[in-house]
């Protein structure tokens, strides 16, 4: 009997522990951002690939943008260059660390422009196409699991903790089993829905991923919205000569 | 009975103690599903993430596999996609505009205002394009052309009945080259554009002393309009995000090789900060050094300046050789913001700007008919696309303050649709006669004068 007793106390406390060690199991939201920014940041070797974003407005109609990007993510340097639409061709934007310069082919003249805008007349930031800095914009207020499609994951509430970012707060949607973002939801300060993001498809290159097919959806305007679906990925070393105003300046017509 | 209280107890303390662990694991983080403000993800969200295949009702290709292992030593030599084509590229723009407009100035005895006898009512059909070509043959060779074809249809005067035709311009007086060039470069390492150009150096809006490169000045009314250039060689070399440019300048009055003017440039970056500074050097002109710098301190504002200083005869000044110390410095900035509702409605866009200009030692620059005065300012406020109707507002005030003359412009713009718009504007020169903007004509004093202008712009656009 002493022993069933003993027994029955050890399973208890084997619980228990278990118990313990699933606490100490939750999620740790800090470790996951940061490593969702790790993954997406390219460092030690430089990146490029090829964006199609496709805008799909009900009064502009759709269009359809072409584009190549470079990334030097250990410089902080970042240069997108448009193929398509011709009328645009060899437009884009340089940015280095917090600076970004577009050209204007017009004047000849070099501009600089806020990270916080869009992309063009995309609903795509400035912010969406380089590395990601969640852990140093945001921290978790709330959190859940839930259900997404197929995918477990967990519902996480951002607060911005800097005014470097466009959305001060943003649920976000992310698989347990890969640490992926899924989704998005992007609020205004006065928690009103502003943007919905998708991240559909992944590609992993080593231990780095990127999301190749993304979409933006404005919820301000009904049926607006921008894909991105990105190809040609590589880490090629790109030269240093690209991330420079006199590249962009020899592209442009 | 004991052994089975002292269960439960142990059993209850234990999960007790894992519920505290529990929430104290989670700091201040709360998991409550019902606290998140965002509620549940949509049916078609949801089938944006299955595991299979399919289609949203709205067309979406969803499901499958989420991530795809992609090999890292694939070379995409996307970096040389925009340097090459097989085609040639023709592109332009083109711009139709009607204006009709109306002056009036202030009577010399200061009562009231009549037509001026210089002037009259006014209407005139503009017509202009530019049209380019643009060759790349390989990634290190760019061609490019383009030419400014403009024409004044004609202008009818208010009491006249046929329309006033200038029969003696020519052809190139209606198709000019506006740039001819060609991009080439030594190992990558060092870039040339040799001829006509347009070159942008200065960074100052209304004022741009250090631009000692560009042929045309700065409108104050369109101070984002191209200036024309001048046939140069210029090599760039870049180093980052720094750069060193030299031009060999051909200006409009050389006769001889010796008379080619030299300008490097050295572009460089400190933090948040721009600078350039640079040199003008030719044999027969007095030799200048300019410095440029851009800059913000709260992020949104862009602060800018330049200074210019030189030794001998300024730029301008013909009247007499001098061997004295010049120098124009200037500083402005600009502010552009949006206001918008909650929603990201854009009520309007609004643009802010202003720039204040020194000259000095110029003790003859009061006999030059534009810019002899010592100090300048201009102050300029537009605002775009109010409540998203195409409607746009612009005002700019540009003083003489020296002379206290000043020229105010405003102006009412409607976009109508894609390829038509309204505009109305209101010109009001003041000062006394005699002063730098009331004096319209050299050597005849004028007095305050107001213009009133409506036009159209008629399929304005790009192609």
């Amino acid at each position: 009997m002493t022993k069933k007793f003993l027994f029955t106390v050890f399973a208890l406390l084997l619980a228990g522990g278990a118990a313990l060690w699933a606490a100490d199991s939750e999620p740790d939201f800090a470790a996951i951002m940061e490593s969702m920014d790790m993954r997406s940041k390219f460092e030690g070797t430089d990146f490029s690939s090829r964006l199609t974003i496709i805008t799909e407005d009900p009064e502009e109609g759709v269009e359809k943008q072409v584009l190549n990007q470079f990334r030097n993510d250990d410089a902080d340097e970042f240069l997108m260059i448009t193929l398509e639409p011709l009328s645009k061709k060899g437009q884009g934007v340089l940015i280095v660390e917090d600076n970004a310069w577009i050209y204007d082919p017009e004047s000849r003249k070099f501009t600089h422009m806020s990270m916080k805008e869009n992309y063009e007349d995309t609903d795509a930031k400035m912010n969406d196409f380089g590395a990601t800095s969640y852990a140093e914009d945001y921290e978790v207020a709330r959190y859940a699991e839930g259900k997404l499609g197929d995918y477990n994951v967990w519902i996480v509430e951002w607060e911005a903790i800097n005014d470097e970012v466009p959305y001060p707060y943003v649920t976000a949607y992310i698989d347990k089993a890969s640490e992926l973002l899924l989704m998005t939801k992007e609020y205004s300060l006065s928690k009103r829905l502003l943007r919905s993001s998708y991240f559909l498809k992944y590609a992993r290159i080593g231990e780095k991923y990127i999301s190749t097919q993304m979409i933006f959806k404005d919820e301000t305007m009904d049926n607006t919205k921008t894909t991105i679906t990105i190809s040609s990925v590589s880490l090629d070393e790109v030269d240093d000569s690209i991330f420079t105003k006199s590249y962009l300046e020899r592209v442009n017509r | 009975m004991f052994r089975k209280t002292v269960t439960v107890l142990v059993l209850s303390f234990v999960l007790a103690f894992s519920a505290w662990a529990q929430d104290n694991g989670s700091d201040n983080i709360t998991a409550d599903e019902d606290a998140l403000f965002s509620g549940a993800a949509t049916s078609e969200e949801d089938s944006m993430f299955r595991a299979e295949s399919g289609e949203t009702e709205t067309g979406i290709e969803t499901g499958g596999v989420l991530v795809v292992d992609i090999a890292d030593s694939l070379d995409s030599g996307l970096e040389y996609d925009a340097l090459e084509s097989e085609t040639v590229r023709i592109g332009g723009s083109f711009d139709f505009n009607a204006a009709d407009s109306w002056m009036w100035t202030k009577k010399t005895d200061g009562d009231g205002w009549e037509e001026p006898a210089i002037d009259e009512d006014r209407f005139a059909l503009d017509l202009a394009a530019n049209i380019f070509f643009e060759a790349r043959p390989d990634t290190d060779t760019k061609f490019y052309g383009s030419v400014d074809i403009r024409s004044p249809l004609f202008t009818l005067e208010d009491d006249e009945t046929t329309p006033l035709i200038d029969e003696s311009r020519g052809f190139e007086d209606i198709v000019k080259i506006d740039e001819l060039f060609a991009d080439f470069n030594w190992n990558e390492d060092i870039f040339f554009r040799a001829g006509k150009q347009t070159v942008n150096y200065g960074v100052g809006y209304f004022y741009s002393p250090a631009d000692v490169l560009s042929i045309g000045e700065i409108d104050p009314e369109d101070p984002e309009a191209e200036l024309e250039g001048p046939a140069a060689l210029k090599a760039s070399v870049p180093m980052g995000v720094n750069s060193l440019q030299v031009y060999a300048l051909a200006d409009e009055d050389i006769t001889t090789a010796a008379d080619i003017a030299l300008v490097p440039a050295f572009e460089f970056v400190l933090g948040s900060t721009e600078v350039g500074i640079g040199g003008y050097y030719r044999s027969d002109k007095a030799p200048r050094a300019m410095a440029t710098l851009t800059t913000s301190v709260f992020g949104d504002e862009s602060i800018f300046a330049e200074a210019l200083v030189g030794y001998g005869t300024p730029e301008g000044l013909t009247l007499s050789d001098r061997d004295e110390w010049f120098a124009q410095l200037t500083g402005g900035l600009m502010y552009s913001g949006s206001v918008e509702t909650d929603a990201e409605f854009n009520i309007f866009s609004y643009t802010l700007a202003g720039q204040y200009l020194y000259n000095y030692g110029d003790d003859e620059r009061e006999e030059l008919i534009t810019m002899p005065g010592d100090h300048y300012l201009t102050l300029m406020g537009a605002v775009s696309d109010i409540a998203e109707t195409g409607v746009s507002v612009r005002a700019t005030w540009q003083a003489n303050l020296s002379d206290g003359s000043s020229r105010l412009y405003g102006s009412v713009g409607w976009e109508l649709f894609d390829g038509m718009k309204i505009s109305a504007g209101l010109t009001w020169l003041a000062g006394e006669p005699g002063d730098e903007y009331t004096t319209l004509i050299e050597g005849v004093p004028g007095n305050d004068m107001v213009m009133g202008t409506i036009s159209a712009s008629f399929g304005k656009g790009s192609f």
